[in-house]
């Protein structure tokens, strides 16, 4: 297991937010986090993330437990709802941040952000600034800001809610091109199940603070374990937003 | 016709807030009665004397050190504000503490406490007699009736503008910034200098403009800690009084003048770069 | 209801100010029974009493009842807010100088000066040393001010009118003792190199000097050092130079506004009545020397009557005393500049 998770347990001012949660992701994986909202879901990537820390539980990435090790030594690469991009700094910038934290050489630093411009395909918008993007183009920046140190894992919360619904799907395809070119194992929270279905390869469903179900995209439509597993999926469905 | 140009601007034609024609006529006649009438005499005032009497006046050596010790003490003690107001605004949105809401009440005390006031306990507390003025005394520094009493006493006045600014700015700061500097390696310190400070730095240069203006303008609290020795620490508006005192109308205003121009150029300036920094938000 | 509406309040603002404004002058146009004493800092107490001895004194003249305002401040800034149009009846003021301002916008008759005895000055005072208790620096005279280590607290004659007379004493000891032009200067420059704060007021210097304890001499118009004796008993002495100077306080009807107020009569006898044996003491009582000699003489134990006073007509009078030393550029700039 790459990223294992045991009996986490997490409340906020006594709501629940994790109740005994445990998974294991193999490397190399995507896995998305599924769930309505108010599951629970992005504190547990945040958890993994280190921006929050579990009451009771075992994290470990890569055999090792990161309970303690803060968020800046976990060697994690985070893609924000709202991408938090550095306002005041330019797309290279942004995207050098975390390499310049790591005292890579200038030389180093600009090969490497321009070999992330070339596969974000944004060579020529290097100069400019978050605010002269465009949504899909500020999500490819985050991306590849999150890439840039070489992290071992990957994590987005809903990277595409904030994306125009029109180019949902084609920001999707791309997304899940690339991770699968640069192989990091993925984790994302959604709470749009197509979107889970379509670019996981595992997904772990949340209620409640609870885990549902996991499986395969298929194993989760087939053969929905409970109710709630069911029903989301079936609710989703009728909601308009699937295929 | 007036009244088309209102409505253009506004699609349905009905206003949120009601009562503009109201709440215009107020606003005209407080800016009025209250800045530009009283602005406007000291051009008036000063517009008796040729220009280069005007010259003349403002160009003498004790109204130019004077100017220089009021310039260079404000914006000594507008640099030092934008540091502890920063801390201090900082303190107070990001921590949780007993007492909180009486300290956050008390950074406004310096508006409140008359400037002769505040002027005489800082005296009071930093001549050589005095607590602290004790104890810096010994190792050698005085602190009242030089140059460094001017800039507390305009760092004492100075302080609310930065506070105040930066405060509401750094409620709304989102914490994702901060998050994203954490997750890509960033330490405490690298955090905070090029990503939160940026954040921050066009309430801080605000603020910093309004304590500099403030400190520029200042009498009250100054002169008692000044020590007002000529070329040594006579603040501008020190000799503006002296002018008065000598029944010189239009050479205090042409000091007045001079000084207002400076701030209003600096202001400007200010506001400019605000707006400029302000297109990066939008992000 | 727009921008014309707005237009229109914005001018019922304008004119109810005005109005306003108006008609707060129009109200003290009544039974003259009202008086407002525009008066400088050290007076307040003096004042306070004697404005009691005053109504008496009316009311027994077959006057009715007077209600006195006082005001008190910066002597110089007391004749500002006069000539900008504080309403005052009279006005007693620190300077000569001053009441020559208002007389200069017109609201006082000239030859004000010659209305009342001694130059309309119904007290004077005169400049001291106040040195703190056991007097170690050992100061006895104004030569001891330029010696090395004394440090010195006066205020800055250029922001401070009543601070002139502390120059002019030291001027006139030199003078005094036969001393030249330059030899005074470099004289005045010493002095002025001991001064460790130039305050911008009389009161402020005291302060510096009392509370604050920097200094070792602080030079005072008598009355206010021993305004200081009083609030710090113990803390403090009273050293008389050989040479000062006599300071005039001054005193003047504002004619224009008296006549507005038809206060004319009131104004003249409240200031003729400072002359009376009783407010004569009084004044003795609150540190003033009085004009009458002979009340003067009952004091003689409280002020020093050997020392040798000045007067300013030596400096050929207040107004040319201001032009050869305190204008922009004259001797006390001089001093200062490098």
């Amino acid at each position: 297991m790459y990223v294992e998770m045991k009996d986490i347990c997490k409340t906020f001012d006594g709501f629940q937010a994790s109740d005994h949660v445990s998974f294991g992701i193999e490397k190399g994986q995507m896995a998305a986090l599924l769930g309505p909202s108010g599951s629970g879901k992005t504190t547990i990537l945040r958890m993994i993330a280190g921006l929050d820390r579990p009451d009771f539980g075992d994290i470990r990435i890569n055999g090792i437990r990161v309970n303690d090790l803060p968020g800046n030594k976990r060697g994690i690469g985070f893609v924000f709802q709202n991408y938090a991009l550095f306002r005041y700094m330019t797309v290279a910038d942004n995207i050098g941040f975390g390499l310049e934290v790591q005292k890579k050489s200038k030389a180093e630093i600009k090969t490497r952000v321009e070999e992330l411009l070339e596969l974000i395909s944004m060579e020529d918008l290097g100069k400019r600034y978050p605010h002269q993007l465009s949504g899909g183009q500020r999500q490819r920046v985050a991306f590849a800001r999150a890439l840039a140190p070489d992290p071992g894992l990957l994590l987005l919360d809903e990277p595409f809610a904030a994306i125009d619904a029109k180019v949902r799907r084609e920001l999707r395809n791309w997304l899940r091109d690339m991770i699968e070119r640069v192989g990091i194992t993925s984790i994302f929270v959604t709470h749009d199940q197509e979107e889970a279905m379509e670019v996981a390869n595992q997904v772990i469903i949340i209620n409640q603070g609870k885990i549902e179900q996991i499986g395969t995209p298929d194993e989760i439509c087939f053969h929905p374990k409970t109710d709630f597993v069911a029903e989301f999926i079936e609710t989703e469905r009728f909601s308009g937003k699937g295929r | 016709m007036e009244q088309q140009i209102v409505k253009v601007k506004n699609k349905k034609g009905v206003r949120v807030i009601p009562g503009f024609g109201l709440s215009m006529g107020v606003t005209l006649a407080m800016l009025g009665c209250f800045i530009l009438i009283p602005l406007a005499s000291i051009f008036i005032s000063a517009s008796k004397m040729s220009f280069q009497e005007f010259t003349e006046v403002v160009t003498s050596r004790q109204v130019m050190s004077g100017y220089l010790v009021s310039f260079s003490c404000a914006f000594l003690a507008a640099l030092i504000n934008g540091v502890f107001g920063l801390i201090l605004a900082w303190v107070l949105v990001r921590y949780e503490f007993p007492g909180k809401r009486i300290m956050d009440g008390m950074i406004e005390l310096p508006f409140a406490l008359p400037t002769a006031v505040a002027g005489i306990s800082l005296t009071f507390l930093y001549s050589d007699q005095g607590w602290i003025g004790a104890a810096f005394d010994k190792i050698g520094i005085s602190i009242a009736y030089t140059r460094i009493g001017i800039t507390i006493a305009m760092v004492f006045v100075g302080i609310p503008f930065v506070v105040r600014s930066v405060q509401p700015v750094l409620e709304k700061l989102d914490r994702q910034y901060e998050e994203a500097a954490m997750m890509l390696g960033a330490g405490r310190t690298r955090t905070f200098f090029k990503v939160i400070l940026p954040e921050l730095f066009p309430a801080l240069l605000a603020g910093f403009g309004l304590a500099f203006a403030r400190g520029i303008g200042e009498y009250g609290s100054v002169v008692f800690i000044a020590g007002n020795i000529p070329f040594k620490t006579q603040i501008a508006p020190l000799l503006i009084m002296s002018k008065l005192e000598q029944y010189k109308y239009s050479d205090a205003t042409a000091i007045a003048l001079a000084l207002l121009l400076v701030s209003f150029l600096l202001m400007l300036f200010i506001n400019s770069l605000q707006i400029y920094m302000q297109k990066f938000s939008k992000a | 209801m727009s921008k014309k509406a707005a237009a229109l309040l914005f001018c019922i603002l304008v004119v109810s100010c005005l109005a306003g404004c108006g008609s707060d002058s129009g109200k003290k146009k009544g039974d003259g029974t009202e008086l407002l004493n525009v008066s400088y800092d050290p007076t307040r107490e003096f004042y306070a009493e004697y404005n009691e001895i005053f109504n008496e004194y009316w009311k027994e003249k077959g006057g009715s009842d007077v209600t006195i305002t006082q005001s008190h401040g910066g002597s110089g800034s007391q004749a500002r807010s006069v000539i900008e149009g504080n309403e005052a009846d009279v006005v007693t003021l620190a300077l000569a100088h001053d009441i020559t301002a208002i007389e200069n916008s017109g609201m006082i008759e000239e030859g004000w000066m010659e209305e009342l005895e001694g130059n309309s000055a119904p007290y004077t005072s005169t400049i001291v040393f106040l040195v703190r208790k056991g007097n170690e620096k050992n100061i006895k005279d104004w030569d001891d001010l330029v010696r090395d280590g004394v440090e010195v607290i006066t205020p800055n004659p250029k922001t401070s009118g009543g601070a002139c007379w502390n120059f002019l004493a030291a001027w006139a000891y030199e003078q005094q003792n036969g001393k030249n032009q330059q030899e005074t200067e470099e004289f005045l420059k010493k002095l002025y190199k001991n001064v460790l704060v130039l305050d911008s007021g009389a009161r402020g210097a005291t302060n510096t000097f009392v509370e604050n304890g920097q200094g070792d001499v602080l030079i005072a118009w008598e009355n206010e050092a021993y305004l200081s004796l009083e609030t710090h008993p113990d803390e403090f002495e009273i050293v008389t130079p050989s040479v000062s100077i006599l300071a005039q306080p001054s005193v003047a009807v504002v004619d224009k506004n008296a006549r507005d107020h038809g206060t004319e009569e009131l104004a003249k006898a409240y200031l003729e009545h400072l002359y009376s044996d009783d407010a004569q003491r009084l004044a003795g009582k609150h540190h003033y020397r009085p004009s009458n000699e002979e009340i003067l003489k009952e004091f003689s134990d409280k002020f020093d009557l050997e020392m040798n006073l000045v007067t300013i007509d030596e400096f050929g009078g207040w107004d040319e005393a201001y032009e050869t030393y305190f204008q922009d550029g004259a001797v006390f700039d001089q001093i200062y500049a490098q």
